[in-house]
């Protein structure tokens, strides 16, 4: 474990603050996934909402999205990632950055 | 039938609510946008809004804007392992009126700037999503959409203050060379720690901010950190390239986890409490990155229109979108008035930016980007400034001390700078920065 | 309203629904207000009875001038008309439901189902709703789920009970013998608002009535006196099997029991996960 990461991940997003929309504003097409070679969304993204699943493809959850745009714009397949911001008054709230 | 308003101004950031006030005191009906419960909502930065921008807008703004602290201490800090070199500078006449830059949280700060649009007149609705824009067969923009049904609404001219993703001005096709390179992430870390240790540790007086830009420091993944003080929470965090993340391997929050644990920082976060984690994407290649900012029937201002300042010692964007955006508005009123808002009516946006700092400063730096995401500026020469610097401090009895010229040549052996590399990044610095 | 039409009610309260605490002092900071997730689904139900059986729906809230913005988002939903009770956002729950059903009551043409959210985030007990409805002398169907508007003034309710079992209620209304309701944060969520209708609400006209005077502070009968810290229940469990009392009691009072001093391993991670699995094992954790 890295040093100074003394929180655990679960704990470090519950700081924020998300109001979860009905409908996933950001879908992940699996099947495009699956032929991926650098997987970049893993890692990149800064809520850990990509991961990798035992068959070579990716589980998605929408719900703790920063709303960034780092996925789509690491993102190695074309067409794997469909991107959009979550119905208005959804999602993110930021109050103290 | 849609609701229509002369302008209609998307994204309640800093650009938005400038140009919604801006138009709104001209007498025009508009309307301002924002798809966050409440302006701010969804807008993280760093901590400095520099307000000189606003002393015309809000005259003296600093008797109500929501601030945290007045910065009277600015540091650049350069990191290698276990070293560090600081510049330190410290301006008490930052701390009085009319003050220089400012710590705030953008949740308080956004929201208070549109509040003052919203005084102007101009109609804010949260929220509310644009989804995409009216445009006319020939490509003429005549409104957007929203998320909301019966959700059209017209306009003379739309302004895409958006943000640094901005799907409006990428829908307008105002962005032919978008590219992901174009692009770092911010990811930051706010730790609650009680007023007076931070400013013991800062040294700092009641009403006092500091903040630190640091080169290196960021594991060899091309970007920088920062450190703010607020009132009761400091900001620490790291803006790394979006490509070099990419490549690195490495999880964004390990990079902050590493520049936390760092000698120079770690005596600052010490015990503080993680109160909130958040990321956002910052347009940082400068001139480079810019799209188009003019359109028929459609001006882009802020983020939206690669307007950040991002280069090493500078990170500026709020005072670059307020500016931009009182200019679009500027603009938008003329064209307006004068019957025209085609991209030939709009002309006159590109010309005031370019008469400002918001043009002039990024063309000016217009290198910096590139020096200062390079892979010299990012590892080699941290290591030779504080490899230097501890030749110079190293006291080596009984050898006698090797002099200035030879420390820098064995400085530079260590850490595998080469001369004519130097010369030519000095060059492209002093032409950027002097 | 102009012709004294019967209503629909819907009783929203203004409050944090999210707050920040603070780990060490315990103390909290509200930071989201508006109203609560329950609320917003009393109101979507009220909409939709007030669409179904023609009636106009209106908004209530009982508090100080911010709590005027629920009712904003009530107009730009739908509600028709807007009314706020002056009074201090901490009034205790039998003052709220006094003064909203004096209110509702002197409301022209009266109100024949009131729609509550079934208790506040911010610790409310879900109080208000039942002491509503005894001072309307209305019925009163609480905790319910899932709404079904029927003929004009009937409805089906859907309430949750405990272990997973499900109450199925038919409930009759008129204005003069109005149904107060009370659901959960389920099965619905709030309509989202048209544009115009958000740009219209910006305008929409609150009545304001004052409170019943503080000093009229209904005698509660039953109030509480002090509060003591949280007890988890006790647990039952099955007696010891010995024939001996004193081998029962030790049993019970875990004497004698074996018992294993705790001990910090160092071990890699595939060494220490074995070691957990082996634990697990053998205190019959795992099978
Ligand atoms: C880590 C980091 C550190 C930074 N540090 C500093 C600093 O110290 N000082 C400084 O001056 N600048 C700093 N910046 C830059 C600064 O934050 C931005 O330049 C500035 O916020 C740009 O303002 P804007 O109004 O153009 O865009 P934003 O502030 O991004 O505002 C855009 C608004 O539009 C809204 N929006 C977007 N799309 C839609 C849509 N479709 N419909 C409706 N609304 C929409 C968004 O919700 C948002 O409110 C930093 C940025 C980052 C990420
Ligand atoms: S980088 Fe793109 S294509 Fe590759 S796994 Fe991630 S989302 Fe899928
Ligand atoms: S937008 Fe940002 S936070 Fe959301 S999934 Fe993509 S990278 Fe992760």
């Amino acid at each position: 474990m890295n040093p100074g990461s003394d929180i655990g991940f679960e704990d470090r997003m519950a700081t924020v603050e998300f109001r979860v929309a009905d409908r996933p504003h950001i879908t992940v097409d699996r099947e495009v996934c699956r032929s991926c070679t650098t997987k970049a969304c893993v890692h990149v993204c800064p809520a850990g909402l990509f991961v990798p699943t035992a068959d070579g493809g990716i589980l998605f959850n929408y719900e703790q999205c920063f709303e960034c745009g780092t996925c789509y714009m690491v993102c190695n397949e074309a067409g794997a990632i469909t991107w959009s911001y979550p119905e208005g008054g959804q999602g993110v709230v930021m109050r103290r950055s | 039938m849609a609701e229509r308003f002369d302008v209609v101004v998307v994204g309640a950031g800093p650009a938005g609510s400038a140009a919604a006030l801006v138009a709104a005191r001209s007498g025009l009906s508009v309307l301002l946008l924002e798809r966050g419960p409440f302006p701010g909502a969804k807008n993280m930065f760093g901590g400095v809004v520099y307000c000189r921008i606003l002393d015309t807008l809000v005259p003296n703004w600093w008797t109500e804007a929501p601030v945290q602290r007045w910065v009277t201490r600015r540091q650049t800090m350069v990191l290698a392992d276990g070293q560090a070199l600081t510049v330190d500078f410290r301006n008490q006449n930052w701390g009085s009126e009319p003050y220089n830059g400012a710590t705030a949280y953008r949740a308080e700060f956004d929201a208070w700037l549109a509040s003052k649009a919203e005084e102007a007149g101009a109609t804010l609705v949260c929220s509310t999503t644009a989804t995409g824009l009216l445009t006319s067969e020939s490509g003429r923009v005549h409104g957007v959409r929203t998320d909301r049904p019966d959700g059209e609404v017209e306009a003379s001219v739309v302004i895409a203050c958006d943000g640094v993703n901005s799907f409006l001005a990428k829908e307008a096709g105002l962005y032919p060379n978008w590219s992901a390179d174009h692009y770092t992430v911010g990811v930051k870390e706010v730790l609650a720690l009680p007023s007076a240790a931070i400013e013991e540790r800062c040294g700092l007086g009641g009403d006092e901010g500091m903040d630190i830009e640091i080169l290196g420091g960021t594991g060899g993944v091309p970007g920088g950190g920062f450190f703010y003080t607020n009132r009761d929470t400091v900001a620490v965090g790291v803006v790394l390239s979006v490509a070099g993340l990419r490549d690195s391997g490495r999880r964004p929050e390990e990079i902050i986890a590493d520049l936390k644990a760092h000698p120079a920082i770690a005596p600052l976060v010490r015990g503080g409490e993680l109160v909130e984690f958040t990321a956002h994407t910052i347009p940082e290649a400068g001139l480079a990155g810019m799209p188009r900012t003019v359109g028929d029937g459609i001006l882009v201002a802020g983020d939206a229109a690669h307007l950040c300042l991002a280069a090493g010692i500078w990170l500026e964007g709020v005072n670059f979108a307020i500016g931009s955006g009182a200019f679009a508005a500027e603009t938008a009123v003329e064209a307006i008035r004068a019957g025209d808002t085609s991209a030939r009516g709009l002309a006159g946006y590109r010309r005031r930016m370019a008469n400002s700092f918001v043009l002039a400063d990024h063309k000016k730096l217009r290198h910096a980007p590139h020096l200062i995401l390079g892979e010299r500026a990012q590892t080699r020469y941290p290591r030779l400034i504080c490899q230097l610097a501890e030749q110079v401090f190293t006291i080596t009895n009984p050898d006698p001390k090797l002099g200035v010229r030879r420390w820098a040549r064995r400085a530079m052996r260590d850490s595998g700078v080469r001369l004519h590399e130097l010369a030519k990044d000095a060059w492209t610095g002093w032409r950027s920065f002097g | 309203m102009t012709e004294a039409s019967p209503f629909v009610a819907a009783a929203l309260k203004h409050v944090a629904v999210r707050a920040r605490v603070d780990p060490l002092t315990g103390e909290e900071s509200p930071e989201t207000w508006g109203a609560s997730d329950a609320d917003l689904a009393a109101l979507e139900w009220a909409l939709r009875l007030g669409e179904r059986w023609s009636m106009p729906v209106l908004a209530i809230t009982v508090g100080p001038s911010p709590a005027e913005t629920v009712l904003g988002t009530a107009a730009a939903a739908g509600a028709s008309h807007l009314v706020r009770v002056e009074m201090a956002g901490d009034a205790p729950s039998r003052s709220v439901a006094t003064a909203l059903a004096a209110a509702l009551a002197a409301y022209p043409g009266g109100p024949v189902v009131v729609c509550c959210g079934d208790a506040s985030p911010d610790r409310g007990s879900g109080s208000v709703p039942a002491f509503l409805a005894h001072e309307l002398g209305a019925t009163g169907a609480l905790g319910l789920v899932g709404i079904e508007p029927g003929e004009r003034g009937v409805l089906a309710a859907t309430r949750r009970l405990d272990r997973g079992r499900r109450e199925r209620l038919r409930v009759t209304a008129l204005a003069g013998a109005p149904a107060v309701l009370s659901v959960e944060a389920a099965g619905v969520r709030l309509r989202r608002a048209a544009l115009p209708a958000v740009l219209a609400a910006r305008d929409a006209p609150v009545e304001v009535i004052p409170g019943p005077a503080s000093r009229s502070e209904p005698e509660a009968r039953v109030r509480t006196v002090r509060r003591g810290p949280y007890r988890p229940r006790a647990k039952v469990l099955p007696a010891p099997a010995a024939a001996d009392p004193r081998a029962r009691i030790r049993a019970l009072a875990g004497g004698r029991a074996e018992r294993r001093t705790p001990q910090a391993l160092a071990l890699d991670p595939e060494q220490a996960a074995d070691h957990l699995l082996a634990y697990l094992r053998e205190t019959g954790y795992l099978s």
